[in-house]
């Protein structure tokens, strides 16, 4: 019972371990001895882009924003507080960013609202805002969470919108999930390997009978032994050159090396009929 | 002598095999809780903050950037008598203020000088009001070395989407003090001018009970609010003057109309309230029976485009004023300034 517990819990080690590697080596590959995650959305819109706190102040590290125009078109961002870019946004069509998915390294968006966006530059409750012709860059400082950052093209579509967010540790952390893969691969196939010490089977030996009473029973099937228990002098094996034993060592089935059947040096009874020395005498 | 049994029992974990059992099974375990609930520790995700409405919507800095771009906006604007003047003035002010630049710009007096309009001085954010909602107000100062007067300038944001734009720039007394309005970022609350707010009485009230006790020849006497500061000094010392140079020959009346309809209220720290409204001061002069006409000033002249008149001379000013009022005791008026606008002879 304890092998099989020990297989299936091999099995079960070796497979974590494996995922945990590949896990743990796929994401240390992605984000490089830098750490950092690259989230990337193509809105291809000229709607504004709303990324929110649940994705810009989750973290504690900074977290770089950029917004590319379509070829020719320029780009306007700003942060705000989440309830005034929401109340500025109002209820015109805008791309609102939910999620991140890690699989593929993308923005998760969705497109709410209806009608034209008012002029978001002309409101006076931007906490930052920048815009170029061109790619606008945007560091998001946790020190001022909650924030919403605002994105909208001018004269053109958002190509792309990319949220990077850097944090070593995260490197590190999979290079240690890979690490302990590893290890628990070890760990399951030497569980899986690892054999148990193999007992024989049962033995069953009749009972000896007391020495001095006994007769040539079954375990001295030659007569070599009288009803005394004393050894027939014509009938003694091996006395002369001392090649053999002078008697037999076992009694009944041969036991093996590790049998319980063995001699029992300490044994509290010098006497025991067991013994090979009071056999021979 | 009891013979020994003689059967094995069947093999037993020995105590390492169960060692290496359980602690397999505790870190297969672990394993598990981990991947349960302390993903988002592991990777250093907390959850989104929650945003403090209660407080200013702007912090200094950015306070700071839009009442410097106002004030630098509202002097470049000023003393425009053109279409474009008046259309930039729009742009970054509104209400009081911009009647007032407005009338200065009719009357081409140059921005900055005895204006009503501070020059653009880097400002001093004052107080913000407090809280998410619309409208908002930022409270910056700013100070003309020049004359060594320190400004008062209220910008409002009526909407999400609308800019700040300055409602009242009003230079403070020498000696003034304006009470405190409690911590920066906390914001001050914004007031109804019209409403008592736990005061005695309410800011608009303090404000008609000052107009009334600063009028002449004979003001209305009143406990609620102070009427010996400079300003109301000074209109009493001119019209005393006015009054004298006449002689028989007329009669000096002001009378001060209260024009409450932009007015801005903050709450002070105590409890207290800080008002910015706008008084319009009459000035009706009358020929006595005996005198046939009257010659007037050069400055009159222009404005009324009367050198003489026979039956009336009526001017109008534009009063802004900031006006304190105590949670308990008597307001004060700390800041003040007069523009003569308009005149009408007859």
């Amino acid at each position: 019972m304890a092998t099989i517990v020990k297989r299936v819990l091999g099995v079960l080690l070796a497979l974590l371990g494996l995922v945990l590697s590949a896990v743990g080596l796929w994401f240390a590959t992605q984000l490089g001895s830098s750490g950092t995650a690259e989230f990337v959305v193509h809105p291809a819109t000229a709607d504004p882009v709303l990324i929110g706190p649940d994705m810009l102040n989750r973290v504690d590290a900074d977290v770089v924003v950029t917004a590319t125009p379509t070829s020719g078109g320029s780009v306007w961002m700003a942060l705000a507080n989440p309830s005034d870019a929401t109340a500025v946004v109002g209820g015109s069509q805008h791309v609102a960013v939910t999620g991140a998915s890690v699989t593929d390294w993308t923005l998760l968006t969705k497109t709410t609202g209806s009608g034209a966006a008012p002029d978001f530059a002309a409101a006076d409750l931007w906490r930052q805002q920048d815009d170029a012709k061109g790619p606008v860059t945007l560091t998001v400082k946790q020190a001022g969470a909650p924030e919403t950052l605002v994105v909208t093209a001018q004269g053109g579509q958002l190509d792309t919108v990319t949220l990077a967010v850097t944090n070593k540790s995260w490197f590190v952390e999979a290079v240690v999930a890979a690490l302990i893969g590893l290890f628990l691969i070890v760990a399951g196939v030497v569980l899986l390997t690892s054999r148990t010490r193999r007992h024989p089977g049962p033995v069953a030996v009749p009972p000896v009978p007391v020495a001095p009473d006994a007769p040539a029973g079954p375990t001295d099937p030659e007569g070599a032994i009288d009803a005394e228990g004393t050894i027939d002098p014509d009938r003694t094996v091996g006395a002369g050159d001392g090649a053999e034993p002078t008697a037999p060592l076992t009694l009944g089935d041969e036991p093996g090396p590790d049998s319980d059947l063995q001699h029992d040096s300490d044994s509290d009874d010098p006497t025991s009929p067991t013994d090979p020395q009071e056999v021979t005498r | 002598m009891t013979p020994r049994p003689l059967t094995t029992p069947r093999a037993l974990p020995t105590p390492r095999s169960l060692s290496r059992l359980a602690a397999a099974t505790t870190l297969l375990g672990a394993l598990a809780l981990a991947g349960c609930g302390t993903q988002n520790a592991l990777v250093g995700l907390h959850p989104t903050p929650t945003e403090q409405t209660a407080s200013a919507p702007l912090d200094a800095e950015g306070a700071t950037a839009v009442a410097a771009r106002l004030l630098a906006a509202s002097e470049a604007a000023a003393g425009d008598s053109s279409k474009a003047g008046a259309a930039a003035r729009a742009e970054v002010l509104s209400g009081d203020a911009l009647r007032v630049a407005n009338a200065e710009a009719a009357r081409a007096i140059p921005a900055a000088k005895d204006t009503e309009l501070a020059p653009a001085a880097t400002p001093t954010i004052v107080a913000q009001s407090q809280g998410r909602q619309w409208p908002r107000a930022i409270l910056a100062s700013t100070l003309d070395e020049a004359s060594n007067t320190q400004w008062l300038h209220v910008m409002v944001s009526p909407k999400a989407g609308q800019p700040f734009r300055i409602v009242s720039s009003v230079p403070m007394f020498g000696g003034a003090e304006l009470p405190a309005l409690g911590e920066k970022l906390a914001g001050a609350p914004l007031l109804d001018t019209a409403q008592k707010n736990g005061l005695q009485v309410s800011p608009a009230d303090a404000v008609k009970a000052y107009a009334a006790a600063v009028a002449q020849p004979k003001g209305k006497p009143t406990d609620v609010v102070a009427s010996n500061d400079p300003f109301a000094t000074g209109l009493k010392t001119s019209a005393a003057t006015q009054a004298k140079a006449l002689g028989r020959l007329g009669t000096l009346a002001q009378n001060h109309v209260p024009q409450l309809q932009d007015a801005v209220t903050f709450q002070l720290a105590d409890g207290g309230a800080v008002t910015f409204a706008l008084m319009q001061r009459t000035d009706t002069v009358t020929p006595k029976p005996g005198a046939k006409e009257l010659v007037l000033p050069a400055e009159y002249a222009k404005l009324t485009g009367k050198p003489k008149v026979t039956k009336s001379l009526v001017l109008d000013n534009l009063e802004p004023i900031v006006l304190v009022l105590p949670k308990t005791g008597e307001g004060r008026v700390i800041g003040a300034s007069d523009l003569l606008v308009s005149g009408k002879g007859q």
